[in-house]
């Protein structure tokens, strides 16, 4: 990126202090006694189709969750999280909670009503409108409205506390946040800041306003591609308002920048971007604690004392990256090989019970291992070089409290400006990962093939050399494999394998059952260790960012 | 498409400079012009982004030039253009990028800086020729060679162009369809 942000030594003081003090506590400890509801969510999330109502029902979430979880709902199944109906039947098991079935908006209201103290009026045809309604609803704990819905509220007793029917029109998006920001920015959380982006368009999937309404959050989809000058400018501002260390949670917008320039900018800020705008249920999760006594558990192949001597072949282990739930978790194949899973490690205390429910659920085959970058998404080479060892300290506490002792390391600060091949990482950021996390069995980098490559004391640092696409054809992406078998004839031969969240396993199983008897998938741990002992790539470094 | 080559070919069509003339005249156009990929018929691929392969075939004093480059959205994500004489032995140059453009999903990079070696010679005048190269790639175990034989085939009518690509690491070929690409007016 060329326009980088100016960090302040006052701004950067600030940080330096607060990584001291690492992760502030967010959930209370019970989950609630009283009543509680379920509800389905429709598949249209048009805003000329089923989104007013979602959007209306999701802001009724977040302000009826306030005090306890009271309302979760079930996303369809063509949703980004696939783990909501899973998740509600672990609530239930394990933690014996009941719900009451909710029909429609009218019976929501009708129960929950009592918690909200208003509504905020949208405008149809302005969609930032949305955006801004969201914001609002969490300052006046209020559901966000068309005015198709205003009789449903009124009847309800609900009164309007906002209308922006009219008030933006003809405007752009930066002169709308502008307008929000004077409003509602003095009053809103500066411990999250949540990115409703995503889809554009006619199309809006907010699954995470209500966790920005129940925390009061400013909502925005502001543009952190540099050439959109103002709300680059805005994106910065709010960025270095934040508290330091904070949460970026959401997604960007597909339609206004990439990931790489969202996730470089607050990489600059020392933010951590959580993603994505669809995550389900926050609001109501994020107050389930976890089962009394229960601790993280992963599932270790490694054996102390024991050696693992590799033989001539090619050994490939498979990780599975983008969050834990979506794609791959709930489809079949799960425990039928080796296969490690991106732990998404803020859930430990945004959502401890969820992160739970993922440990309690796991096979022997399925191990964990901890992302991405730091504590949260970050890009190590956009983080202010000061602030990097405090990032692995904060990463590696996490690791400690979820028995994890991989990491991951994802850098695209260089990636759009290298035609798509720099995930490299340069010597000096790599000897402070190794330098601060002194119990790890190893670290893997990359997201497509990256190319850095290094042993620390038996500890390796490996790279993707395969990144396994959901539309691969499967015979295509054997034959990828027996030709990198080909390109790195030095036996053994480590292949890291990146599968893309959406592959389920059963897929990557006829994939890898392709190949002969010289290749075996081993679980991750195992194959660091031997990658450690004996390694067969040359050590190679990336270059430090222009 | 880049304006010099814009100027070749409209050179090559008005002043008859072109591979089929002379040749094989009742045989309808020959291999040169600009060919659009077909995805239906084509191995499956992968490339960065949203790229979309191009070849653009010319020809001019007694040498072929085949340019193949990466659509995003019409514009040139990444170009590469071999030149040789036909039967005329390897012609060596430097490779530039780090790119290996064959398939982004391998941990694979080009050898920037290394030599790399062209040559072809036509299977079939006018209808069929093949472009061999050798060049140094960089994987995780460091560089090693690699000779791809690239065999460019013009279907029936002239309307289609086939490429069967054999890299010398890969166990089945890649094939690829395109279309001619009519000039617009």
């Amino acid at each position: 990126m060329n326009s980088s942000p100016r960090f302040g030594a006052r701004h950067l003081m600030k940080l330096l202090i607060f990584f001291l003090f690492a992760v502030p506590p967010l959930s209370d400890a019970g989950g609630g006694t009283g009543e509680k509801f379920v509800m389905r969510l429709g598949e249209n999330w048009e805003i000329s189709g089923g989104l007013p109502e979602s959007a209306m029902l999701i802001s009724l979430q977040g302000v009826a969750n306030i005090g306890e979880p009271r309302l979760y709902f079930r996303y369809p199944p063509k949703w980004d999280y696939t783990f909501c109906d899973p998740l509600l039947a672990y609530y239930r098991s394990s933690r014996g909670m009941q719900f009451r079935e909710l029909a429609t908006p009218g019976e929501a209201l009708d129960s929950l009503s009592r918690y909200v103290k208003g509504y905020v009026v949208w405008d149809r045809s302005v969609r930032t409108s949305l955006i801004v309604a969201f914001t609002a609803a969490g300052i006046h704990q209020a559901v966000v409205l068309t005015e198709e819905q205003i009789p449903l509220a009124e009847r309800h007793g609900l009164r309007m506390v906002e209308d922006f029917r009219g008030t933006f029109k003809g405007w752009s998006d930066a002169r709308i946040y502008e307008w929000a920001y004077a409003k509602y920015w003095p009053q809103c959380n500066k411990n999250f800041l949540v990115y409703m982006g995503g889809e554009s368009g006619n199309l809006m999937k907010p699954g995470i306003a209500d966790f920005g309404i129940h925390h009061v959050c400013f909502f925005t989809d502001a543009s952190t591609n540099p050439r959109d000058t103002l709300e680059y400018a805005f994106a910065a501002r709010l960025f270095g308002e934040l508290k330091p260390f904070s949460i970026v949670i959401g997604w960007h917008s597909y339609a206004k920048d990439v990931e790489a320039q969202h996730v470089t900018l607050a990489s600059h800020f020392g933010l951590r971007v959580e993603g994505l705008h669809t995550l389900p249920n926050m609001s109501f999760n994020h107050q389930i604690p976890l089962s009394p006594g229960f601790r993280f558990r992963n599932t270790h192949n490694v054996r102390e004392g024991k050696s693992y001597i590799p033989e001539k072949k090619v050994y490939i282990a498979c990780i599975q990256t983008d969050c834990l739930g979506l794609g791959a978790w709930t489809k079949p194949g799960r425990g039928e090989i080796p296969y490690a899973w991106e732990v998404t490690m803020n859930w430990s205390w945004l959502a401890p019970a969820m992160l739970q429910y993922f440990y309690d659920m796991a096979t022997p085959n399925d191990y964990f291992l901890g992302a991405l970058s730091g504590p949260g998404y970050m890009y190590p080479k956009a983080i202010p070089a000061a602030l990097l060892p405090s990032v692995v300290d904060t990463a590696y506490a996490l690791m400690k409290t979820l028995d994890l002792n991989v990491f991951e390391i994802m850098d695209h600060a260089s990636y759009w400006s290298s035609g798509g091949i720099d995930d490299d990482l340069p010597k000096s950021i790599v000897d402070t990962y190794f330098a601060r996390m002194p119990d790890i069995l190893g670290i893997v980098n990359g997201y497509r093939p990256a190319h850095t490559f290094a042993v620390y004391g038996g500890k390796p640092f490996i790279s993707y050399d395969y990144y396994l696409g959901e539309k691969r054809d499967e015979a295509e992406a054997a034959a990828d494999l027996v030709e990198l078998s080909n390109l790195n004839p030095a036996r053994p031969y480590y292949l890291l394998l990146h599968v893309r969240e959406w592959t389920d396993i059963k897929r990557v199983r006829r994939i890898l059952d392709r190949l002969g008897s010289g290749f075996e998938v081993v679980p991750l741990d195992v194959f660091l260790t031997m990658a450690g002992k004996n390694p067969t790539f040359q050590t190679r470094f990336g270059a430090l960012p222009r | 498409m880049k304006s010099p080559v814009c100027m070749l070919l409209l050179f090559i069509v008005l002043f008859s400079g072109s591979l089929n003339s002379g040749h094989a005249q009742d045989a309808g156009p020959g291999c040169e012009g600009t060919w659009r990929f077909v995805q239906a018929g084509s191995t499956d691929i992968v490339t960065w982004g949203n790229t979309l392969p191009q070849v653009d075939i010319s020809a001019a004093e007694g040498k072929v030039r085949v340019l193949h480059e990466l659509l995003d959205r019409g514009s040139v994500a990444f170009a590469d253009t071999f030149e040789f004489s036909p039967g005329r032995g390897e012609v060596t140059s430097v490779a530039r990028s780090e790119i290996w453009p064959e398939n982004w999903f391998m941990g694979v990079l080009s050898g920037a800086g290394d030599p790399r070696s062209v040559s072809g010679h036509w299977l079939e005048p006018e209808k069929s020729f093949r472009v061999v190269t050798r060049q140094t790639v960089r994987t995780s175990q460091g560089k090693t060679a690699v000779t791809t034989t690239r065999d460019y085939t013009l279907g029936p009518g002239g309307k289609t162009l086939t490429l069967s690509e054999k890299r010398s690491s890969r166990p089945s070929p890649v094939v690829l369809l395109f279309e001619r690409k009519e000039p617009s007016h």
